[in-house]
């Protein structure tokens, strides 16, 4: 699994509620989050899923990230690493991936199409890879958070959000 | 450190605009919904197989009602607010 040096975690102040507060991730040194990438890689191709999902994250800023909302199962290496996706709509065509913590916070990955001829995203290589980039991040956040070089304060994450291992 | 700036992505800010109120409105009513239920189900300890034994229905049932993706029938309503014994209909969010 390939590892991720540098990243950081990135309010999407777009999403403002008392329910949960909804992140993404900037790779690198890119300014576009993985959501903001995966909303212009398929507004154009699937508008009105993209509208779905939008509305729904809307809503979950306020009502909470609560589990039935998701699909867990989604990928799981070890303890709080758990990747789950956006639960979709019968005939949808999307999957996103995210990290959820409770109901107070998600952190948005990628995602992309997934074919009703496959079962699991492992067929297919675009699903796989952006899984896979979350679950990388997902535990070096989770070890960020056990160090104590992340918090949380209310179910908003505070202290330094960049994480940095190139020269590690 | 500084913070990164954000480069708010446009498409984002695209979909955000082009989304209707009434749209909106009728996605956060079925997540609303499902939530009314997700919590009447654990004040009662049901699980949710219970629940769709209950209703009669399959545990998928219930997974897609729980979702906020389902598009309720007034008769569906009415017979999860009888077995729950709680009110769904929920009121219009405000923005």
């Amino acid at each position: 699994m390939k590892l991720v040096e540098k990243f950081e975690i990135i309010e999407l102040e777009e999403f403002t509620g008392n329910g949960a507060a909804i992140y993404s991730i900037a790779l690198g040194d890119d300014e576009e989050t993985l959501f903001d990438r995966f909303v212009k890689e398929n507004e154009n191709t699937y508008p009105d899923e993209i509208n779905s999902i939008v509305e729904r994250l809307k809503a979950i800023a306020r009502l909470g990230a609560r589990p039935g909302y998701f699909k867990d199962k989604e990928g799981r290496l070890g303890m709080g690493d758990g990747i789950e996706a956006l639960y979709d709509e019968p005939n949808s065509n999307l999957r996103l991936y995210c990290i959820r913590y409770g109901t107070i916070a998600i952190i948005l990955g990628g995602g992309g199409f997934k074919s009703k001829e496959i079962r699991a995203f492992q067929e297919d290589a675009k699903l796989t890879e952006e899984n896979y980039l979350l679950r990388t991040i997902s535990i070096r956040i989770n070890k960020a958070i056990k160090e104590g070089v992340i918090q949380w304060d209310g179910n908003c994450l505070t202290g330094d959000l960049l994480i940095d291992d190139t020269d590690a | 450190m500084e913070r990164k700036k954000r480069n708010r992505g446009a498409a984002l800010q695209r979909v955000m605009e082009r989304i209707t109120p009434e749209s909106y409105a009728s996605t956060y009513k079925q997540m609303a919904i499902a939530a009314r239920i997700a919590d009447a189900l654990e004040a009662k300890g049901w699980s949710k197989s219970e629940f769709a034994a209950r209703m009669n229905q399959q545990p998928s049932i219930v997974t897609r009602w729980l979702s906020g993706t389902h598009n309720f029938t007034i008769d569906t309503l009415s017979a999860i607010e009888e077995t729950l014994g709680v009110q769904l209909l929920i009121t219009a969010p405000t923005h």
